[in-house]
């Protein structure tokens, strides 16, 4: 999988190539792919083909007895996406969250002072080059004339003029929202449309008095991450219900506890517990505001099963739903990929077929978000091979 | 009408009845799912009724899309390449649209019943691309295919056939344009249109009228030698007019399995409905292309010696093959044989002559025929009575 995961790098590490009319930089593109295809060896090369488009659980249980073990690493593999271990697709998933390690991140990564100190940190070293940031101002629409991009006018009423606009809103945010289907052409509209943007995410966030026991865990292993997911059929049948919008009675989560690194982010000897939880749709049968206390109900439920005196500890909570995400940070369908990642939205085909290599076929508006090519997960790829796309394109940007 | 037949059982339009009891030697097609006759009783003399007297043809599978909402105006900007916004209340448009990549899809036509109110006819089923079409717009789009049945009744005496059966004034209405009429308690509405290049109408109508002005049609215009006819004279008249056919001279867009196969409005001959000023439309960004580095192929009508229609012929300059005909057929009226040809640029200008290599078999046995071949400047016949109004009387 590692040498799988080095592969997926070289395309990562560059725009995507285009299949038809692709020039020098794409040939190389191509040209590394292919070498590192051959590098990998006849087997390899084949047990990749073999691989890719088959599912993680039928990798599980031809590699590993332990159901635990196959559980725990197929998690991997459906983690933010709408797919249970059976769906095709999540080899590739799997790959993809492998990419941390081959980047040079092992075992629990989490940002000091929480994730928003990453985009504090951004927004300094912008600022220090020159750049003026603007906060708690929202962009409403993106304005055109013609072919180009002239500007942006925000919320508040207030147009900013511009030669060069790059969005790190999801495409369809960018194209449906901010510019409108009706200002460009049908079929453009069309593929941003079909772009799968499913979602069966939910994070849980608990503020607990003190540190939860959990059975047969000792208390040095609580900072590592730590999975809820029996078996591979218990993680299938978590995801069942999704299939028809509806959320999981036993759902699986992937929990970090970031106060064990870094106590500042609660009051002293208190601690927070941070769950990625799966499956529950974005539109459930009956409306989230049905479902929220049940889903919460049974997502403490399973954590009591392995963490008895969790219920006595919790002094907060909140429970943040696909439809949350969705309207809280501007995520279509609260995928937090920006667009599902899978094989028929990958490389060239990510966003969209004509619009891959960070260019929209409207001048002078580019995309940089998880959206593109190679996607999220915190890896800032697609912001740095869109800046390098549009240095490369210079003038013409 | 050139669809290959297939096994599905065909709908019958509004005018089965009547369709089926004149079409005396029971030739019957497929148009768009509908059983329709290639022929009543004689192309030839099917072909004259629409020539010299008043022809009718049973439109009812054309399909029909009600276009309606604040947004009408500029959905069908978008979407077609002619500039839409010029299309007055009660006139009518002819027009193409185009994918992305700037190559056509369908032609049709857009009557503009109101303010933000339209129709459109296309040759295609389009209902999923005007779908598409409309997302960002605020505008409903209706399929009336089967809401609405249709008559083109077309010739010199159409016009006097159609006052006799009560359109009063009918002559004053100009080419393009609609009026409606009282009809049965009902509303009729017609338009100066068709596909034969001859002084002709669209009469449209509810389907449970449809019997009703059949009758009445046919009964006023007895005296002037009133006929139905069949696709077959359709297409000599279409093709000695100038008019091209989706499906058959060129490949609509979206339905094209090899690449390269589609065609641009330009290399149809159909620059003249292409406004690139207007700011946006589909295909504008590959069309603007085109023209800064040029187009593929031309549309060429060619007049070929002899009386052998040069159907799926080659066009050969010396050894060398530059093109295909895509229609063809000998035109009684203009005495002419005529063929319209894709021919790759920078043939086709007019006046080259060219060859035109026709296979035809006679008993088994394959024969080619090298017809000499000459571009001519638009199609051959182009009466007067087609444009002037008042519409001449008979």
């Amino acid at each position: 999988m590692r040498k799988y995961a080095k592969l997926m790098k070289t395309a990562y590490d560059t725009r995507p190539p285009k299949l038809v009319e692709h020039d020098l930089h794409d040939k190389m593109t191509f040209a590394k792919l292919g070498l590192g295809m051959k590098l990998l060896g006849k087997d390899d090369m084949s047990d990749l083909m073999r691989l890719i488009l088959i599912n993680i659980f039928d990798v599980m249980k031809e590699t590993f007895q332990s159901p635990k073990l196959q559980a725990a690493l197929a998690l991997d593999a459906v983690i933010g996406t709408p797919m249970g271990p059976r769906s095709p697709n999540t080899v590739f998933t799997y790959l993809h969250r492998f990419m941390g390690e081959v980047l040079g991140f092992e075992g629990a990564t989490q940002v000091k002072g929480g994730m928003g100190t990453l985009g504090v940190a951004l927004s300094n070293a912008a600022t220090d080059l020159g750049a003026v940031v603007r906060y708690d101002t929202s962009v409403a629409s993106i304005d055109k004339t013609h072919d180009r991009v002239t500007g942006v006018t925000l919320t508040s009423g207030e147009q900013l003029t511009a030669k060069l606009i790059v969005s790190s809103a999801d495409p369809k945010t960018t194209f449906k929202s901010l510019l409108g289907y009706q200002h460009m052409e049908t079929g453009l509209a069309r593929r941003i449309e079909q772009i799968r943007f499913k979602s069966g995410t939910v994070k849980v966030h608990l503020a607990l008095s003190g540190l939860p026991t959990f059975t047969g865990l000792d208390p040095s292993a609580l900072g590592q991450r730590l999975v809820i997911a029996p078996s591979l059929n218990a993680l299938e049948s978590a995801f069942n219900p999704l299939k028809y919008d509806e959320s999981s009675e036993r759902p699986v989560m992937d929990i970090s506890i970031p106060t064990i690194h870094d106590p500042s982010l609660a009051p002293n000897g208190q601690h927070v517990l941070s769950a990625i939880v799966q499956y529950a749709p974005l539109n459930p049968k009956g409306g989230w505001e049905a479902l929220r206390a049940p889903f919460m109900t049974a997502v403490i439920a399973e954590l009591t099963r392995y963490a008895p005196d969790i219920a006595s500890l919790i002094t907060a909570q909140e429970l943040l739903t696909p439809a949350d995400l969705a309207d809280t940070f501007g995520m279509t369908g609260g995928n937090w990929h920006h667009g599902e990642l899978t094989m028929d939205q990958v490389l060239m085909t990510r966003p969209a077929t004509g619009i891959s290599q960070y260019q929209t076929g409207i001048d002078g508006l580019y995309l940089c978000g998880a959206g593109s090519h190679p996607g999220g997960g915190l890896m800032g790829l697609a912001g740095k091979n869109s800046a390098q796309e549009i240095i490369r394109q210079g003038e013409l940007a | 009408m050139n669809l290959p037949s297939r096994a599905t059982m065909l709908l019958e339009t509004p005018f089965h009845s009547r369709v089926a009891e004149r079409c005396e030697i029971n030739d019957w097609g497929n148009w768009m799912g509908y059983t329709t006759p290639n022929a009543f009783f004689d192309v030839e003399l099917e072909y004259f009724s629409i020539r010299s007297t008043t022809g009718v043809f049973d439109l009812s599978p054309m399909n029909k899309y009600r276009i309606q909402g604040p947004d009408a105006e500029a959905y069908l900007n978008r979407m077609a390449t002619r500039n839409i916004s010029k299309i007055g209340i009660n006139r009518v448009g002819y027009t193409v649209w185009c994918n992305d990549a700037g190559m056509v899809m369908d032609d049709g036509t857009i009557f503009r019943l109101g303010e933000s109110d339209y129709r459109l006819c296309s040759y295609q089923r389009a209902i999923d691309w005007l779908l598409w079409c409309a997302m960002g717009f605020d505008v409903t789009i209706t399929d009336e295919t089967e809401d609405l049945a249709a008559l083109a009744v077309q010739g010199p005496t159409s016009c006097t056939s159609l006052t006799e059966m009560g359109l009063t004034d009918l002559n004053t209405l100009k080419p393009f344009g609609m009026r409606t009429y009282d009809f049965e308690g009902e509303k009729l509405m017609v338009s100066r249109t068709g596909f034969t290049g001859d002084l002709g109408y669209e009469v449209w109508v509810s389907p449970e009228k449809a019997e009703t002005l059949w009758d009445q049609l046919f009964d006023a215009g007895k005296e002037y030698l009133i006929k139905p006819f069949g696709s077959y004279a359709l297409d000599i008249a279409r093709i000695e007019t100038g008019f091209i056919q989706a499906g058959v001279d060129f490949v609509p867009a979206e339905e094209m399995v090899r690449p390269g196969r589609a065609r641009s409005p330009f290399e149809l001959g159909l620059s003249w409905l292409v406004d690139l000023e207007k700011p946006l439309f589909n295909g504008r960004t590959a069309l603007l292309k085109e023209k800064a580095n040029g187009s593929r192929y031309r549309f060429a009508i060619l007049n070929v010696d002899g009386n052998k229609p040069a159907e799926h012929s080659f066009i050969m300059k010396g050894d060398r093959q530059i093109g295909t005909v895509t229609s063809a057929a000998w035109c009684p009226t203009a005495k002419s044989n005529i063929a319209f040809a894709q021919l790759e640029m920078p043939e086709g200008a007019i006046g080259s002559e060219y060859v035109a290599e026709i296979y035809y078999q006679r008993e088994l046995h394959w024969t080619r025929l090298l017809a000499p071949c000459k571009v001519i400047d638009g199609p051959i016949f182009n009466p007067k009575r087609r444009r002037k109004t008042p519409a001449i009387p008979h």
